[in-house]
């Protein structure tokens, strides 16, 4: 578990409301995390703009902007968030090599994912993981 | 092209040269002819007119040897006469009368053979009074001697009448013989001059015959040097079409108008197992029989159809010939006529071929198309099913862990997540990494493979599986990331299924060199308990599975086909004796010449389109 005073700041994106909400619950009920969930992405920049969060996780086929031009653009907002993006769809892996290309490698989890797996997938980064809180 | 409508242009007028030349030689044969006919004429005139002007000169000796013998009979007379006178023998007196009796005939003859003459006809009358005058004094100067009276015989003598009378005999048979010899010289000139004509006429005739002979021969020549020619030429033609048909890749067969079959190249007759002089002259349809690929039913003959309609036929699909020895090879073929000048159906020409590999390459594309489709098809189900499935897996979790909840609705709903994941399971089998893409990248095969187990991670862990790998240095391949992953992730899936609590899982990485190719090997093993011997034939197939519960039986007939699409191989191999479990080998080309970007170097420069 992640201790309460290093609570991660997690976005929660997919433009299915029902998706996005759920996860985000799960990960404050079970993960012990800061999640807010989006359905626009362009709302997620917005918002990151003045306050950026600790992870991002987000789904690549949205209509407003992909995941994966989402989660650049946060890169560039803050170089040291973390990213899980996640799909349902099988044509994301060509989009993944563009990113990768542009020298950003983003690790890509395909839906369903359980969310015992996801759970257990954060864990892993976060104890890599510094909160930003923390190094301020 | 424009080479042979020259040669046809050539041809035509050749053509048409050939009845003026004909023309030519038959008018020049008869020019000649009508030569040596006038020439004939000319000369059978000449020689009329010699042979006439020939006659009248002998009849002019004639007169002129008549004349004489007048001339000589009166002097045989008076020689006669004087003789008697002098001797007084009788038998001089018979030399007398014997020439008087025959002087009045010949005068007649004279006067015959002169009777075309009227100016010595005039003379005639003059010579015979004249020659009766000399013939009278003589008859009295005779009859005196023989009455005694020889003086007065004598004296009429002396009174030289007689003399006179002879020179007046002799002078008109000088001027008769003047008259005859101006004739004959008249018709000598004439003799010459009809000579000379005739002879210029031979000599012009002859001259003209030549000059005709020599241009005749010229001409004849100088076809005959054409028609060689020509012939030369056709036969040339004749070759190089024969050489070029022979030669030709496609099976070529040509046939008169009714179908009979008149040439066969080398590759016909090797596709349809006859030679051409065993097909030569038989019908189209018994040497070339050509059926239905699929009803077997007899498929109609282009040749006929374009007998029938005089158009390009190309052939319907599936049809197969039937070959002499009765096996059946598919064929592509085309028929058309072949039209002469005129536009007249001459024969029909047809062309085939060996349809085998096409055939077999579109049976692959067929299939890869179904494959394609299938991938499109699958990623968009993927979508639809996938998203609701990741809401209804994060709704049960979270009802299910709700604090406080009754204990039988949480045993519920972990029956509700066991059959999410079952989806779940199904769908990243089938629909999970299948990809619309041909695109092909550059593939890190050992991130791959630790990707897929950190997929399966909570799945592992559940059985406490050990996971060895064993990655030995490998170059990286060129494929579909997301594919090679599919088919990775359902070995380790289904070895993960087999493996009991604290079983093995082993990953075998590492380059291998197959057929004298460079190739990677991942070999997954595991320490279940094998594949039974009476599946082994089966597990390749679609939908097969032993999994009742959770196998779709799709897993390994898609990695199959996934990794033969790669131009690799997927199978089972022993595993090292007295080890138990099952081992799958994939290999996979290390497909070097393929093009596109070099394996990655990290940089952030390079664009992507």
């Amino acid at each position: 578990m992640i201790e309460a005073g290093k609570q991660l700041r997690v976005f929660v994106v997919d433009d299915e409301e029902v998706i996005a909400s759920s996860l985000a619950m799960i990960l404050r009920l079970h993960g012990g995390l800061h999640a807010t969930s989006f359905t626009d992405p362009l709302d997620v920049l917005e918002l990151a703009h003045s306050d950026p969060p600790d992870l991002l996780i987000a789904d690549v086929m949205m209509p407003e902007l992909s995941g994966i031009e989402l989660a650049i653009q946060l890169k560039l907002l803050r170089p040291d968030c973390k990213v899980l993006l996640f799909s349902g769809h099988a044509a994301t892996t060509h989009m993944l090599k563009a990113a990768q290309e542009q020298g950003y490698a983003f690790e890509l989890l395909s839906k369903p994912v359980h969310p015992a797996d996801l759970l257990a997938k954060i864990q892993d980064l976060a104890e890599t993981t510094q909160p930003v809180v923390a190094q301020e | 092209m424009g080479d042979r409508t020259a040669e046809a242009v050539s041809d035509k007028s050749a053509q048409m040269q050939v009845p003026y030349k004909r023309f030519g030689v038959i008018a020049g044969f008869g020019i000649l002819l009508i030569l040596i006919l006038g020439n004939a004429i000319v000369t059978r005139r000449q020689i009329a007119v010699q042979t006439g002007v020939e006659f009248w000169v002998s009849h002019t000796h004639e007169v002129l040897f008549n004349l004489k013998q007048t001339e000589v009979l009166l002097l045989e007379a008076e020689s006669g006469k004087s003789a008697y006178l002098y001797t007084g023998a009788n038998e001089y007196l018979d030399s007398y009368h014997g020439a008087v009796g025959r002087i009045d005939l010949q005068i007649d003859t004279v006067q015959k053979l002169t009777a075309d003459n009227p100016r010595q006809q005039a003379t005639i009358p003059e010579l015979r009074n004249l020659a009766h005058a000399k013939v009278a004094e003589m008859e009295q100067t005779i009859a005196l001697y023989q009455a005694g009276q020889a003086d007065a015989a004598r004296n009429l003598i002396l009174t030289d009448t007689s003399r006179r009378t002879m020179e007046q005999i002799e002078q008109t048979i000088a001027r008769m013989e003047n008259e005859e010899i101006r004739l004959e010289s008249i018709r000598t000139a004439a003799f010459q001059d009809s000579t000379r004509r005739a002879v210029l006429s031979l000599y012009f005739a002859s001259l003209l015959a030549a000059v005709g002979l020599v241009i005749l021969a010229y001409f004849i020549l100088r076809v005959i040097d054409l028609r060689e020619k020509h012939a030369q030429e056709l036969e040339a033609r004749e070759e190089w079409f024969r050489v070029t048909l022979t030669s030709i890749g496609d099976g070529v067969i040509a046939t008169d108008k009714e179908g009979g079959v008149t040439f066969l190249n080398p590759v016909a007759e090797a596709l349809i197992g006859t030679t051409l002089v065993q097909a030569k002259g038989r019908n189209i349809l018994d040497i070339f029989p050509i059926f239905n690929e699929q009803t077997h039913q007899p498929a109609e003959n282009p040749v006929r159809k374009v007998m029938e309609f005089g158009y390009v036929v190309g052939l319907a699909n599936h049809t197969v010939l039937k070959r002499r020895d009765g096996t059946q090879i598919p064929i592509e073929d085309s028929a058309a006529p072949i039209r002469g000048e005129k536009g007249e159906l001459l024969g029909v020409i047809l062309v085939f071929r060996d349809a085998t590999n096409e055939r077999k390459a579109q049976e692959v594309m067929r299939k890869t198309e179904r494959l394609a489709a299938a991938a499109r098809l699958s990623a968009t189900m993927a979508h639809e099913i996938n998203n609701p499935l990741q809401a209804v897996g994060s709704l049960v979790y979270l009802a299910r862990s709700t604090p406080g909840a009754p204990p039988e609705i949480v045993r519920q709903l972990s029956l509700a997540d066991q059959e999410l994941t079952r989806v779940a399971h199904i769908t990243q089998q089938t629909l999970g990494f299948y990809r619309d893409s041909p695109v092909s990248e550059s593939v890190d095969l050992p991130a791959l493979i630790d990707s897929v187990f950190t997929l399966y991670s909570s799945r592992l862990q559940g059985k406490a599986i050990r996971v060895e790998r064993h990655f030995g240095d490998c170059p990286r391949v060129r494929a579909g990331s997301g594919e090679v992953k599919q088919v990775v992730s359902n070995l380790v899936a289904n070895a993960a299924d087999a493996v009991g609590m604290r079983g093995t899982i082993a990953v075998t990485l590492k380059s291998v060199e197959k057929a004298g190719s460079a190739m990677v090997q991942i070999l997954i093993e595991d320490d279940g308990p094998g594949i039974p011997r009476e599946h082994m034939q089966r597990i390749f197939e679609p939908f097969f599975t032993t999994k009742q519960d959770v196998g779709t039986g799709l897993g390994l007939w898609l990695s199959k086909e996934i990794v033969e699409r790669h131009g690799g191989s997927l199978e089972v191999v022993p595993r090292e004796s007295g080890l138990t479990g099952a081992a799958f080998s994939i290999l996979l080309p290390l497909a070097v010449s393929l093009p596109g970007p070099a394996a990655d170097n990290g940089g952030g420069e390079r664009m992507h389109s």
